[in-house]
């Protein structure tokens, strides 16, 4: 059995240097420190108001009818072309594209994507295009109204399931289980949008939801009077409605990132549960998701009760986003730069039959087009860079929160329990990129 | 900001005690006949440390391969892999011969190299590279999916 747990990969990163991580635990620590102590007294984030307008042309642009049309003809055949090599195409992850482009283009590309433009995902989304088409057919759908009650929940499980199918699935590079797993995903998407409307796939779409949230922390966002605006990523994250069920899908991110640092360190693969295969995998993965969740709801649920608020995880959901992002970052930089190539190799011979549709059947893999020292390097800033920004985050938030709740006004005492939150997360990140 | 104050010396820091790494662990030293760094050092087990210990004292006395750095031999047998456990430190940029001994037909395969090469039922194949992609690399039984040790390239 292949102990490389991600979906598809020749190689993983080296260990983090010691230096490294004690550097960086070390700026980690005192940029807490400086937020508890140093940081603005009363709420300064403005959220959906903030922001810059963009050029008028640009948001034409954005706006004009032919970019979305023209996106979402292109992102839709691209999806069918890959779910038909994924069913007829090579029989083996060596010759087939499909599981490099699910697991790697898409799946990590899809970060730097909407960290750079915003939600790109939720205006291309291919199952969008074809609901669509469907809604024309079969007229309104008949649960609408129930939508706004499943909060973010949907999402949370849309995860699970596809960290599950990447982490830990049997035979998860084989092209036929990622055909399975696309067709079985779009069919149970597709119903559901038929059930609750469009307004599903913002709430329930794992890719949709992905490229969301992460999209809040792009400068380029969307103002709440639906202006295109320059802002600061910690107004993108702070304008986010605190919908129920955000704790749960940003917790099922950061766990099934984490557990994915988990598997690539030794003492994982020498583990008796990793010698149980895919049933220790599933284990590890769920007591992995479940302890970030113990983590930060009781963070968050101490924190409300100093504030007085009861309802706080949904309310310091956001200031975790980051921290998703940088896990992802920091684990998925090297994977997209280097086995990413693999794709655009395969993509001139889809089906292996000796075409060079592109030029770029005989590229050959450029594993050393970052060096290790870059990776490690990146894989710091990321992980402490995630904590600065969720830090600057939970501060205002708390500072919002305690001027709303019943108790006396002491922010710095709200804060703490998400602080040691933060900090318990941002430690775990560094020490499993140092134990693989 | 303190936290800005305390930056350049701590990139300083960074960059200044990147040389060494996490653990000095021995790899082959090029050029002097030395041993053959085949012996497994981790969490073995009582018969694979045994094994490792008989095989150690065979190779022991003798010398590498002209061009050749670092030698690994693994055996699979009966579904089982003997052979270094945990993971093989490999000097970036050294040359390592891999010596596989199964017992059933297979294809070795040493990822991200892409380095593939066959081994009858019984029958002991060898494959000799530059180690010139850092990282960690599997080398696997690509029919059985079974991983025959796992390199460190750095």
């Amino acid at each position: 059995m292949s102990v490389l747990a991600h979906g598809v990969g020749s190689r993983t990163d080296l260990p983090l240097p010691v230096s490294f991580v004690v550097v960086g635990g070390g700026l980690a620590l005192v940029a807490s420190f400086v937020a508890l102590g140093l940081l603005w007294r009363s709420p300064r984030l403005t959220g959906a108001r903030a922001g810059r307008p963009v050029p008028g042309w640009l948001q034409a642009f954005a706006d004009s009818a032919v970019t979305t049309g023209v996106l979402r003809l292109v992102v839709l055949a691209l999806s069918a072309f890959v779910l038909l090599v994924a069913w007829v195409g090579p029989e083996s992850a060596t010759y087939n594209l499909a599981p490099w482009v699910l697991y790697v283009t898409f799946w990590v590309g899809l970060v730097p994507l909407s960290l750079l433009f915003g939600p790109v995902w939720a205006r291309c989304n291919p199952l969008r295009t074809v609901h669509g088409g469907l809604e024309r057919l079969m007229g309104p759908a008949p649960f609408e109204h129930v939508l706004p009650r499943l909060g973010y929940y949907p999402a949370a499980v849309s995860v699970l399931a596809f960290g599950w199918l990447e982490l830990a699935a049997p035979d998860r590079s084989a092209p036929h289980r990622v055909a399975i797993f696309l067709t079985g995903y779009a069919t149970v998407q597709l119903f559901a949008a038929a059930c609750f409307g469009a307004g599903w796939f913002a709430r329930g779409d794992a890719f949709e939801v992905y490229s969301r949230l992460l999209g809040r922390l792009a400068v380029l966002g969307r103002r709440g009077d639906g202006r295109l605006v320059w802002r600061s990523p910690l107004n993108g994250i702070a304008g986010l409605d605190p919908v129920a069920g955000l704790w749960a899908v940003v917790v099922a991110l950061v766990g099934t990132t984490a557990f994915d640092g988990l598997t690539r360190t030794t003492q994982w693969q020498s583990s008796q549960v990793a010698e149980q295969g895919a049933v220790g995998s599933t284990l590890g993965l769920l007591v992995t998701v479940a302890l970030v969740a113990v983590l930060f709801l009781g963070g968050s649920a101490i924190a409300g009760q100093v504030a007085g608020r009861p309802d706080a995880a949904d309310r310091y959901a956001p200031s975790i986003v980051p921290i998703a992002a940088g896990y992802a970052v920091a684990h998925y930089f090297s994977l997209f730069l280097l086995d990413g190539q693999t794709a655009w190799r395969l993509v001139s011979d889809p089906f292996h039959t000796g075409r060079d549709l592109f030029g770029t059947a005989d590229l050959e893999i450029n594993y050393t087009l970052v060096s290790p020292r870059l990776i490690s390097l990146v894989q710091v800033f990321a992980i402490v860079g995630a904590h600065i920004i969720g830090l600057l985050l939970a501060h205002d938030r708390a500072l919002v929160l305690d001027v709303e709740g019943s108790r006396p006004h002491r922010p710095w005492v709200a804060q703490l329990p998400l602080l040691v939150v933060m900090v318990a997360l941002t430690s775990s990140g560094l020490l499993l990129l140092l134990g693989t | 900001m303190p936290s800005l104050r305390l930056m350049p010396a701590a990139l300083a820091l960074m960059s200044g005690t990147l040389g060494c790494s996490a653990d000095p662990t021995t790899v082959a030293q090029p050029a002097s006949p030395t041993t053959v760094p085949t012996v497994s050092s981790t969490g073995s087990s009582p018969t694979a440390s045994a094994l490792a210990s008989s095989q150690a004292s065979v190779p022991a006395t003798s010398t590498l391969p002209p061009g050749v750095d670092q030698v690994l031999t693994v055996t699979f047998r009966g579904g089982t892999v003997d052979g270094p456990k945990g993971r093989v430190k490999v000097r970036l940029g050294s040359t390592l011969r891999l010596v596989v001994t199964s017992d059933v037909a297979e294809e070795v395969h040493v990822h991200a190299y892409d380095r593939r090469v066959d081994v009858a039922a019984g029958g002991t194949a060898q494959v000799t590279f530059k180690a010139s992609i850092p990282g960690v690399i599997e080398v696997e039984l690509e029919k059985s999916g079974t991983t025959l040790v796992t390199l460190q390239v750095q």
